[in-house]
């Protein structure tokens, strides 16, 4: 239930507090804060500015929270002026975002869940609730020490990546007998203790091996994704380090080696473990995985060749009429979108692309009126929704266009998607 | 992984051979393991080097008059770094449960500090004791004192670290990352200290350590090589 706040005083104490200039020059400016506390109010993290300085508003954020459990209720939203207050309580913490951005609550919500569950990784849900049963003082930054580069890299990078709010991984567009071969070689690197292998670029997917009974979750891989993308350490070695998995499981490490498959290849293997002595077994999985990728099939210049010219993908399409789109498969959990290109080349419009992909996502999944076909005109681009039984689609275009012509645009978009569909997504899922 | 240094093969008799040794990097974040290391192996330096998440793993080869040694590096992430601290968590584990998983097995280590800070020295001397309580008994210890090319910012003595060395039987040299000072050196030095006995130390074997392996026969890692037809 959405909380409404009688006092004005509160809030607005709240609100100059927010605002007043604590260690940051343009703290006001800022359009998304993120904050952590614990739940006797000791701060954990803040997006900007030093946590340590902002004792005095984590206690009021706290005493917000309190003063709503008093009454056994949960405080999940406020909105006051233009920002947007919302509140996630998760185990011992409190996790806060304040925005001026287009996000919705539903997407801060899930935004702040990304956040808890990223501490999760480096601590697990378990020894977190251990650890506030013993101490409730405890001040968790010792123990989250060198891990806060991943907490921001996350937080820019659901700001940019329409991955997190469509809840779903993008791959690299590859042609069908490349992607399988690739996977064929995973397969064969089976050990005893291997659960996932799995190989990324930047943000995008290029294969999964997964055991048969278990499916690694989209939430679980984001966060993989922006382990590896947040450190360039693991680009001249063989890493090895536990990394708790929430949504596979919340209670325990698996141990993930993670190496790129060689100096010049942009592609990140990361093989995951039960076995926290499995390293070496690792290690020469490592060796099967990239002598048969090398000597059998020679996909890596083909993977590096996609990743750099994104050459099978779609881009292509964008045109003078079509600018940008969105298109998430449900069949398969994945989506397909273009590189961004002009108007969309500068980072402040891509930016506010982003805001525009949530604003359209918003509209289309509010609970309390969902919709399945959207049009909307302004000034700078017309937009359209359009949710199926199979897919969500997100496009945007020329405003000058007409809706036949746009519709046109999407219909051809369409069949060229269901041409290529072995191209844009992982379509056959292999096991172990 | 392409090892340089490839061992030469001398012809006819079988003296030559590789000893494998699995070698751990230990010291406070920010003093220079990485960079130590990526000078060894890589011969780089970055001025900017990132901090280790986990633990980094990268091979080395140095060759010595009859034996080849094959460094098997693990480079830990400062100890103040989560990563370390494995399941085992307990209330005390901030310093003292540090993963024993990285140096158990290791047959030397490198503990490193960094010239120009002085708690980087007691931390380091903190390690020592540690692994002297709770590694193999007959690991090779080298102390590191890094950065020595910001003399002008020294904060411990290099006499000082010399004795201490001494009286604790260990390696010593300060090194630079930065402008390659004594860095092949104290690898080196390591290397000429490890015995390299044929049977390679029972105990710490298991843990894909000192393994002897003889030159003349086929290698199980037939990936390289390729240099007499």
């Amino acid at each position: 239930m959405y909380w409404c706040f009688a006092s004005k005083e509160t809030i607005l104490c709240f609100f100059t507090l927010i605002l007043i200039d604590v260690s940051h020059p343009d703290w006001s400016k800022i359009n998304k804060h993120i904050f952590i506390l614990s739940e006797a109010g000791k701060p954990i993290y803040s997006r900007y500015g030093n946590e340590e300085k902002l004792v005095t508003i984590m206690g009021v954020m706290q005493a917000l929270v309190s003063f709503v459990q008093d009454s056994d209720d949960t405080l999940q939203s406020l909105v006051a002026g233009n920002r947007k207050y919302v509140f996630l309580v998760k185990g011992p913490l409190i996790l806060v975002a304040v925005s001026s951005l287009e996000d919705s609550v539903p997407q801060l919500q899930l935004q702040l869940t990304y956040v808890y569950h990223q501490i999760l990784s480096v601590l697990t849900g378990a020894q977190l609730e251990k650890i506030f049963e013993q101490l409730r003082n405890y001040d968790l930054r010792k123990l989250l020490g060198g891990t806060e580069k991943f907490l921001h890299n996350l937080l820019d990078m659901m700001d940019r990546d329409p991955s997190f709010f469509l809840e779903s991984v993008q791959c690299l567009p590859i042609p069908v007998h490349y992607r399988d071969s690739i996977a064929s070689s995973l397969q064969h690197a089976k050990t005893k203790s291997l659960v996932f292998a799995i190989l990324i670029t930047e943000n995008q997917l290029i294969t999964l091996v997964r055991p048969k009974k278990y499916n690694l979750h989209p939430a679980d891989l984001h966060l993989i994704i922006n382990l590896v993308n947040a450190s360039t350490s693991f680009q001249s070695c063989e890493s090895w380090l536990p990394i708790c998995l929430p949504k596979f499981n919340d209670s325990g490490y698996l141990h993930a080696h993670i190496s790129y498959l060689s100096e010049e290849c942009p592609a990140c293997l990361v093989l995951l473990s039960t076995d926290k002595d499995a390293f070496y077994e690792l290690a020469e999985s490592r060796e099967k995985i990239i002598k048969r990728l090398t000597v059998k099939s020679n996909c890596i210049p083909v993977i590096s060749e996609a990743i750099t010219t994104n050459k099978y993908g779609l881009d292509y399409i964008i045109g003078s009429e079509i600018w940008h789109f969105l298109y998430k498969s449900k069949t398969y959990g994945q989506f397909v979108s273009p590189k961004c290109r002009p108007p969309y080349n500068t980072v402040e419009e891509q930016t506010r692309l982003q805001e525009l992909y949530k604003y359209l996502h918003h509209r289309m999944h509010a609970s309390a009126k969902p919709l399945k076909l959207v049009y909307r005109l302004r000034s700078q681009e017309a937009l359209l929704g359009w949710i199926s039984e199979t897919f969500e689609l997100y496009a945007v275009f020329n405003p000058l266009v007409s809706k036949t012509v746009a519709i046109g645009n999407v219909k051809r978009l369409m069949a060229i998607i269901k041409q290529e569909e072995d191209k844009l997504f992982i379509v056959n899922a292999r096991t172990f | 992984m392409a090892s340089r240094g490839q061992p030469q093969r001398p012809n006819g008799s079988g003296q030559s051979k590789i000893c494998q040794f699995k070698l751990v990097l230990l010291g406070e974040s920010a003093v220079g393991k990485s960079s130590l290391v990526l000078r060894f192996v890589k011969g780089q330096f970055q001025e900017y080097q990132e901090s280790t998440i986990g633990a980094a793993f990268l091979t080395q080869t140095v060759c010595l008059d009859d034996v080849t040694v094959k460094f098997e590096i693990w480079d830990t992430a400062g100890q103040e770094n989560i990563f370390l601290i494995l399941p085992s968590f307990c209330r005390y584990l901030r310093y003292h449960s540090l993963a024993p998983m990285y140096y158990r097995g290791a047959q030397t280590a490198i503990v490193v500090y960094d010239i120009s800070n002085a708690e980087s020295f007691q931390r380091a001397k903190a390690w020592v004791k540690e692994l002297q309580r709770q590694a193999s008994p007959n690991i090779v210890i080298a102390l590191a004192g890094n950065k020595a090319d910001l003399a002008n910012k020294r904060m411990v003595d290099a006499d000082e670290a010399q004795v201490y060395a001494e009286e604790n039987g260990l390696l010593f040299m300060e090194t630079s990352a930065k402008t390659a000072m004594n860095v092949n050196e104290i690898f080196l030095a390591i290397a000429k200290k490890l015995p390299k006995s044929e049977q390679g130390g029972g105990g710490a074997a298991t843990q894909g350590g000192a393994r002897v392996v003889d030159i003349n026969k086929p290698a199980n890692n037939s990936g390289g090589g390729g240099c007499c037809k």
